[in-house]
């Protein structure tokens, strides 16, 4: 009985004509998105190995003075262009991915300026996720709005609930048909996609991105279940289905356009940061402070007999002092910029559109899950190279061993083949990193679909049929 | 009859729950979209004000070697309205010799935290297109196959009335419902920027928020005459909403997105790089000349290098004072040809430059036009043209205003003949010039009597240079002179458009519209006329 009930419903949606008009939609936007993916992936590509090259050369040529001049210098890192930005972009283009490091300190992270084009607005790319919470979104609430108040109106809840069926199963009928047809809908679009992505050969098929497909799917069957229940709820608590609509309308613009935009407005008050001005100036007087207490050093010893090595170790304390003075502020500024980043994305997620945006985000291991990843191994790679270099310094019975991060004196001077030194290598988070960075969103979109569908659910039974 | 006709339509409307929800809507939203803008706005109008003090230290200089102009741009205050490019634009600009290209570390427009740099913030002018759009198609989607269904229809035409004069009525019905919440709109905006501290509107630009008033009417008409459209086309009304909200969806969601897309991939992005490696080439070519010609004066004069108070910088900055005849003279002959051949090679630079600008003009100008599909990128082109955070007011200031100063400065700089002149460099008169050795001589009270002497004992005595404290020579210190008088020195200005300017630039745009507006109204006549009312 309960599969009749299904089936019935999914043979009225795919005879209708919202489901033909959004099957085109669906088609257009993959086809084009993907074609635009392609291309634009294929520029990024391009122009992030001439980078990459570029800075390897000028760091060959550093390490080939001398290992220790390759150590001092302060150098930048790009994060690669992922290819699995198809399914979504992470809006990684406006964030921050570009690391400044030296062989002794990791300074900082940047929006690199040359990524967009400057004469134009930022915009959302046409990826999967941006299809799907458009588009999909809104479909679902398209299909369900009359759901109920709909078949009131022409009378054919009425007979419906006469029959031998208990009005629960009847909802959860309505509600698995819309779901059904939802991701029939959206099949299609990515069936079109992946063939393109194919045929163009731009993307490399492996385990992991399948993994990420199905992790997609899973997903958005999720998001659709809650738009879904959202909309079933709106179709059972109104009486007419033109208000119906109108509340689906208003759940819909709430959830795509004003709680995702109008997180910046509270981030400032719920989370506030200290200044990037007041930073720059604490760091100063922290430096300032560091050099007056050296100077009193170097003043005391003026005039005994100090050899070079001891004038090198007292170098070398200043200017460890000075990077770690700016390096304690720096990071806590920074911490407190992650910190900031996550809460306005917690405020977002009253939004089942932004949720379903934030769990595909940690899912493809990308944004700030992959920000944060990067961040973190870039200090650790920089301790190891700087590990490895004590090690190949111990070996140098010339050097006088003293790591001074702004001078070379003290520090070997052989020439080493820049094929062993170590280079970072950007890793993919892993399947539990990203699934801890999916938790929060993930549970938040299950809360409220089970909240959505039960309180349908209690109303239906109660349900004034006439 | 058509009054009668529209009053009862406006009546009808009023009452309806779509009304009130827009209308709540609205009162929510668009305050909260102006008070981002405004505190946006605010700091960006502190920020200014630090640089604008830090710029006009730029003309406080002693030679002209120092310099160099360095201009400020005020925020656009009607960015509050609607944001355009404003925020990605640079804002301070260092006029160069060797670069046309002067952007300079000016005020933050971005954000501090550069993470949130992901989230968008929507403007007024947004949310107006976005709530009005979707407001105007909710009224008139059922205007016709609505009243069909509910049978009132055929009662209507059952009067003594024409078509046209119900369909007529309809539409006047429909706009002065709508009316209101514009006119509402743009009056709570007002008052919140008159409340708001610190932001002050010159008259002109309270006239361009007038007139973005008349725009919207122009544009939400049409998303009406979309709705009335279909609500004629179609029998039922269930199928007019689906059609309007799929275009709205597209208009506002798909199209304009798609058309950066699309732009992006059609038009290849210009590589930067290839720009840093040309310029880095043609420095090096220039540096070589330099070097050639350093190597011949220095033959040609000698060289000693005794300065008793100098200062350098960037861009050529030069500053001496004290120094030996030989050093004037070969810093006289050394900027004498090297200036004029950095202006050149900044000309030459100028070209991959520009056609860098030009790829990137032209990627945004193919996004622009093919977004024209959609009426609601139609509508915030138009806004940004009329608010000044546009392309076109970005290139006004840039290509008009600041290449142009540039060249009048540098006309300037050589119709005063300064850079084969010394004071390019130096206040000091010619004529106190003097040479090592006397400076020698009288400065150490005569315990040298040439300078070879004074080197020797330095070298003996570690670099000391302390001899030469005894007789100090007035006027050989840089600080002893006073900044130059720059009365005949061109001013900047910054051109931006005028009012009657933005209102021509989006004429065109405007003018369109209303074309389909006067199509869209004969095919809904046509169709309203030939409707089946059973």
């Amino acid at each position: 009985m309960f599969s009749n009930i299904v089936l019935r419903e999914i043979h009225q949606h795919i005879l209708s004509f919202r489901l033909h008009l959004t099957m085109i939609l669906i088609l257009l936007l993959f086809g084009l998105g993907s074609v635009a993916f392609i291309k634009g992936h294929t520029a990024d590509r391009q122009s992030y190995e001439q980078v990459y090259s570029t800075n390897l050369e000028k760091e060959r040529s550093w390490a080939e003075k001398y290992l220790s001049n390759y150590m001092i210098r302060v150098r930048s890192l790009m994060l690669a262009p992922r290819s699995d930005a198809f399914i979504t972009d992470a809006k990684e283009k406006m964030m921050p991915n570009q690391f400044w490091y030296s062989g002794f300190c990791v300074f900082g992270f940047e929006v690199p300026n040359w990524a967009s084009n400057d004469l134009m607005e930022s915009f959302a790319e046409l990826n999967w996720v941006y299809i799907v919470s458009i588009i999909i979104g809104f479909t679902v609430l398209l299909f369900s709005y009359d759901l109920v108040s709909g078949d009131k109106e022409n009378g054919t809840l009425a007979l419906t609930v006469s029959y031998p069926v208990s009005r629960g199963m009847l909802l959860t009928g309505k509600y698995i048909s819309v779901i059904t047809v939802a991701m029939l809908v959206l099949l299609p679009g990515i069936v079109l996609s992946l063939i393109i992505l194919l045929l163009s050969g731009a993307v490399v098929f492996d385990g992991i991105l399948l993994a990420e497909i199905a992790g997609f799917l899973a997903g958005t069957a999720l998001f659709v279940a809650c738009m879904a229940a959202l909309g079933l709820l709106s179709s059972i608590i109104t009486t007419r289905s033109n208000v119906s609509l109108l509340v689906c309308l208003c759940i819909w613009l709430g959830s795509v356009v004003v709680v995702p935009n109008s997180a910046l407005f509270f981030t400032d008050k719920l989370f506030p940061i200290k200044s990037s001005q007041s930073v720059k100036e604490r760091i100063n007087q922290a430096q300032q402070a560091v050099n007056a207490k050296h100077k009193a050093i170097y003043d005391a010893v003026k005039g005994s007999n100090v050899t070079a090595e001891e004038h090198f170790r007292m170098y070398e304390k200043q200017n460890m002092e000075w990077f770690q003075a700016e390096k304690t502020i720096k990071d806590s500024w920074n911490n407190s910029l992650f910190y900031q980043f996550s809460g306005s994305r917690r405020l977002a997620a009253i939004s089942p559109v932004s949720l379903f945006e934030q769990l595909s985000e940690a899912l493809v291991g990308g944004g700030l899950v992959r920000l944060r990843k990067a961040w973190s191994d870039m200090s650790l790679y920089q301790s190891q190279l700087l590990e490895w270099f004590k090690g190949v310094d111990a070996k140098d019975p010339e050097s006088m061993h003293i790591y001074d991060p702004s001078n070379t004196f003290g520090m070997t001077h052989k020439i080493v083949d820049f094929a062993i030194v170590p280079q970072f290598q950007e890793r993919r988070a892993s399947f539990a990193e990203r699934l801890d960075g999916a938790r929060l969103s993930l549970a938040l979109l299950i809360i409220y679909t089970v909240i959505a569908f039960s309180l349908s659910f209690v109303l239906f039974v109660r349900y004034d049929v006439r | 009859m058509i009054l009668n006709i529209a009053f009862k339509e406006f009546y009808n409307n009023l009452l309806t729950a779509r009304f009130t929800i827009g209308f709540i809507m609205c009162l929510f939203l668009i305050p909260f979209s102006l008070v981002v803008n405004l505190k946006d706005y605010r700091e960006q109008l502190k920020g200014y004000e630090i640089e604008r003090v830090k710029t006009e230290k730029s003309y406080q200089v002693r030679v002209y070697s120092a310099l160099r102009p360095e201009i400020v741009r005020p925020p656009e205050p009607l960015s509050i309205f609607s944001k355009g490019i404003s925020g990605n634009a640079a804002n301070k600009f260092k006029i160069q010799l060797d670069s046309r290209e002067s952007t300079a570390d000016g005020y933050e427009t971005g954000r501090e935290n550069p993470l949130l740099m992901s989230f968008f913030s929507m403007d007024f002018c947004t949310i107006l297109v976005f709530i009005l759009s979707l407001f105007a198609m909710l009224f008139t989607y059922d205007a016709c196959s609505g009243e069909r269904e509910s049978g009132t229809l055929k009662l209507v035409f059952a009067n003594p009335v024409h078509r046209w004069k119900v369909l007529i009525g309809k539409l006047i019905g429909v706009c002065l419902t709508l009316l209101p919440v514009i006119i509402f709109c743009f009056l709570l905006s007002a008052l919140i920027v008159l409340l708001a501290p610190q932001v002050s509107f010159s008259a002109g630009e309270w006239l361009r928020v007038a007139l973005l008033i008349p725009v919207s009417i122009i544009f939400f008409g049409l998303f009406i005459l979309i709705g009335l459209l279909f609500s004629c086309c179609f029998r039922a009304s269930s199928v007019c909403i689906l059609l309007c909200l799929f275009v709205w969806v597209i208009s506002i969601f798909i199209i304009p997105n798609m058309a950066n897309s699309l732009a992006k991939s059609l038009v290849a992005a210009p590589d930067n790089e290839d720009i840093v490696t040309v310029n880095l080439q043609l420095n090096r070519e220039m540096g070589k000349k330099i070097a050639e010609h350093s190597q011949s004066i220095r033959k040609q004069v000698g060289s000693d290098f005794f300065y008793w108070s100098g200062n350098g910088g960037e861009d050529g900055y030069t500053e001496l004072a004290g120094a030996s005849r030989n050093l004037m003279d070969l810093n006289r002959l050394y900027f004498e040809f090297v200036e004029p051949l950095r202006i050149e090679n900044a000309e030459k630079k100028g070209v991959g430059e520009k056609e860098f600008m030009d790829k990137m003009e032209a990627q945004m100008k193919l996004a622009n036009r093919l977004a024209l599909l959609s009426p609601t990128d139609v509508f915030r082109q138009v806004s940004n043209t009329l608010c000044r955070t546009d392309d076109d007011t970005r290139r006004l200031l840039y290509y008009e205003s600041l290449m142009r100063y540039r060249d009048v400065f540098i006309a300037y700089l050589k119709a005063k003949n300064v850079f084969s002149s010394y004071e390019y460099f130096t206040r000091q008169p010619p004529e106190t010039f003097m040479s090592y050795d006397e400076i020698v001589r009288v400065r150490s009270g005569g315990q040298f009597n040439s300078a070879a002497e004074f080197i020797k004992w330095q070298k003996e005595h570690g670099g000391d240079r302390s001899p030469l404290n005894k007789v100090p020579i007035p006027g050989t210190a840089i600080t002893d002179y006073p900044p130059l008088e720059l009365t005949d020195m061109p001013i900047f200005e910054c051109k931006s458009p005028s009012t009657l300017g933005v209102l021509r630039q989006s004429m065109g745009k405007i003018a369109g519209v209303i074309c389909v507006e006067l199509v869209l109204f004969f095919l809904t006549f046509v169709c309203f006329v030939r409707y089946d009312v059973r």
